[in-house]
């Protein structure tokens, strides 16, 4: 990862310890999503993207939150390649991310 | 109680996603709130038997019971127990029945931080001040809940007893024989939800501990000899209301813990019978006794202590709320009247001597003192001479006191403190050596030096004596200028 590349996101100090899971737990969404949307188990692609859309933010990425609202959309239309697109998305975001640590 | 009045407050947290229960753990800890997540309504309902939160966060959208009916279920338990409802989308109607249900306030997912601590900290202020209106309202009367309150000691525990009474929590009323743990009970329960259900009351004390088990859970015809017909327990009788166990530091340990199985389980069998019988209830108990002791002792089984002992309660003797006295004299005498069939005053001088006396009977010998007094008085006004006898004894529990040897005295009292030794076990000095009456102040402050010096400064069994609480015995401390070891010397 080139340091051009990077997204830098700064993150309250409160909840920088829930960080690591967080993102870890998402880079598994990225990789089941498409996984999913191959076997047309879109009610659990919609609930993941659910989830994104509603956490995402709160832990501070609203990334996350944008890109939950489009996969959670596409599940709703059955359409797996903007599934897959925004799963694909989700896993490049998730490799050029910098979270910097703020006090509130 | 999990009821920590040093942080904000206590939240419970219901959310089926772990991620918004761990975030927003994380934001209302950092706010200063003591936090609970609950992964469902139920968990959450259950919970609500055990502690006593100052607000509620609940997913709107969750498998099982849903938000609206954990909301509903809350609003039954504590009207005033503010909720704040968390929805992902702000267009369903559900926010609009959630609000109509009294959810305090909504807030959208992805939650805002800071709008989620403002609108906690508002919940909390919200819910507070519902709570000390509702007491202020009572207080104002004198006669909150149905019981007699002008003194501080009283008013305290109306102050307990107006949190707790909406819940559905386990109540542990503790105070000496006579004081009105029952009274506070049946007010307990005429303020809950269960308002409507029965009030189902058993004096373990008075029933033989072979006959407990029976009266408790019931019998099956034919369970033992005599047992001609099924009869139901205090257990089943008590469903949908409340059942409250007088004296429960009577019950055999091995009662104790076939109780704890019920309690625990809410289920039960009758003697002699198999099946498995519910009960939907609301446990209070009473003792005169210090339970903690009785664990010790081995006396007590201590998981059912702290099964019982979820929030506890302590009704003062009435020595401790002398400005109870006269109003609860006046109060018996206008009752007793109407049933003598004619009027009935008590003279000043009667007053008096009621209020010199130590009262180890609490309220039921003061009611007593008055229903003699009035029949003596067959119509006219009570005069001392129509008192039981013994109230006018000067030799009564509220006589003479000495000044001791230096070493009677605490180590830790400071030198300027009067080092006192009571002539009587209970003795108190209510005159000064001219014979003028002492304040009440006074008094005050020579019951809790008597006491300090008794239990040797240890300010747990020193509130369990004086009936009264922690709080207001370290605020007494402070006011009197008295240190005691434990308190580091600071009060």
């Amino acid at each position: 990862m080139s340091e051009r590349s990077a997204i830098r996101v700064s993150i309250s100090s409160v909840v920088m310890p829930l960080i690591p899971d967080f993102l870890e737990a998402r880079a598994e969404d990225a990789v089941r999503i498409p996984a999913l949307a191959d076997a047309r188990d879109y009610a659990e692609v919609r609930r993941l993207g659910h989830n994104m859309k509603g956490n995402g933010a709160a832990y501070g990425f609203v990334f996350i939150t944008e890109i939950g609202a489009e996969i959670e959309r596409a599940a709703h239309d059955e359409d797996g390649s903007k599934a897959n697109a925004a799963a694909a998305r989700l896993s490049d975001y998730l490799t050029r991310v910098i979270v910097v640590a703020v006090d509130q | 109680m999990k009821h920590n009045r040093d942080s904000q407050g206590l939240v419970l947290v219901v959310d089926d996603e772990r991620l918004i229960q761990r975030i927003v753990r994380a934001w209302l800890e950092d706010a200063g709130y003591k936090v609970e997540t609950f992964g469902c309504g139920e968990d959450c309902l259950a919970a609500l038997d055990r502690v006593l939160p100052d607000a509620i966060v609940l997913d709107l959208s969750m498998p099982g019971l849903g938000g609206l009916e954990t909301l509903r279920q809350i609003k039954v338990r504590s009207q005033h127990l503010p909720v704040v409802m968390l929805t992902a989308d702000l267009s369903v109607n559900s926010v609009v029945s959630a609000m109509n249900l009294g959810a305090y306030d909504y807030l959208t997912k992805p939650i805002d931080p800071a709008k989620l601590t403002t609108t906690l900290r508002n919940a909390v202020q919200h819910c507070h001040l519902s709570v000390k209106l509702a007491h202020l309202e009572r207080a104002a009367e004198g006669t909150g809940y149905g019981l007699t309150c002008h003194s501080p000691a009283m008013k305290e525990t109306l102050v307990a007893l107006n949190r707790v009474a909406a819940g559905d929590i386990t109540v542990l009323i503790q105070g000496e024989s006579g004081a009105g743990k029952e009274l506070v009970a049946r007010a307990i329960h005429s303020h809950s939800s269960r308002r409507d259900g029965p009030f189902v009351a058993l004096n373990c004390a008075a029933i033989p501990e072979t006959l407990q088990e029976s009266e408790l859970f019931g019998f099956e015809k034919g369970a033992f000899t005599g047992a001609e017909q099924r009869r139901i327990g205090r257990f089943e009788e008590a469903d949908q209301g409340t059942l409250f166990l007088d004296e429960v530091g009577e019950l055999s340990l091995g009662l104790q813990a076939k109780l704890l199985r019920a309690i625990q389980e809410r289920a039960f069998s009758r003697v002699g019978g198999n099946k498995e019988i519910r009960s939907n209830y609301r446990l209070l108990v009473a003792t005169h006794q210090p339970l903690q002791s009785l664990v010790a002792q081995g006396k007590f089984r201590e998981d059912f202590y702290f099964r019982i002992a979820v929030f506890e309660l302590e009704v003062p003797p009435l020595r401790a709320r002398r400005e109870d006295i006269a109003p609860l004299a006046r109060h018996f005498a206008s009752e007793f009247a109407e049933a003598l069939g004619h009027a009935a005053e008590l003279s000043n001088a009667a007053l008096e001597v009621l209020l010199s006396y130590s009262w180890p009977g609490n309220v039921r010998e003061l009611k007593n003192a008055v229903h003699r007094g009035l029949v003596s008085a067959n119509g006219s006004t009570v005069q001392p001479e129509h008192l039981p006898p013994r109230l006018l004894q000067p030799t009564s529990p509220v006589a003479a006191v000495t000044e001791s040897s230096p070493a009677a005295t605490s180590p830790s009292l400071p030198p300027k403190e009067v080092p006192l030794t009571v002539a009587g076990a209970e003795a108190i000095a209510v005159v000064d050596k001219a014979g003028v009456g002492l304040s009440m102040e006074a008094i005050e402050r020579q019951a809790i030096l008597c006491a300090l010096t008794r239990n040797e400064g240890v300010l747990a069994k020193v509130v369990k004596e004086l009936g009264i609480g922690r709080t207001t015995l370290y605020r007494k401390m402070k006011k009197f200028q008295i240190a005691s070891e434990e308190s580091g010397g600071e009060v």
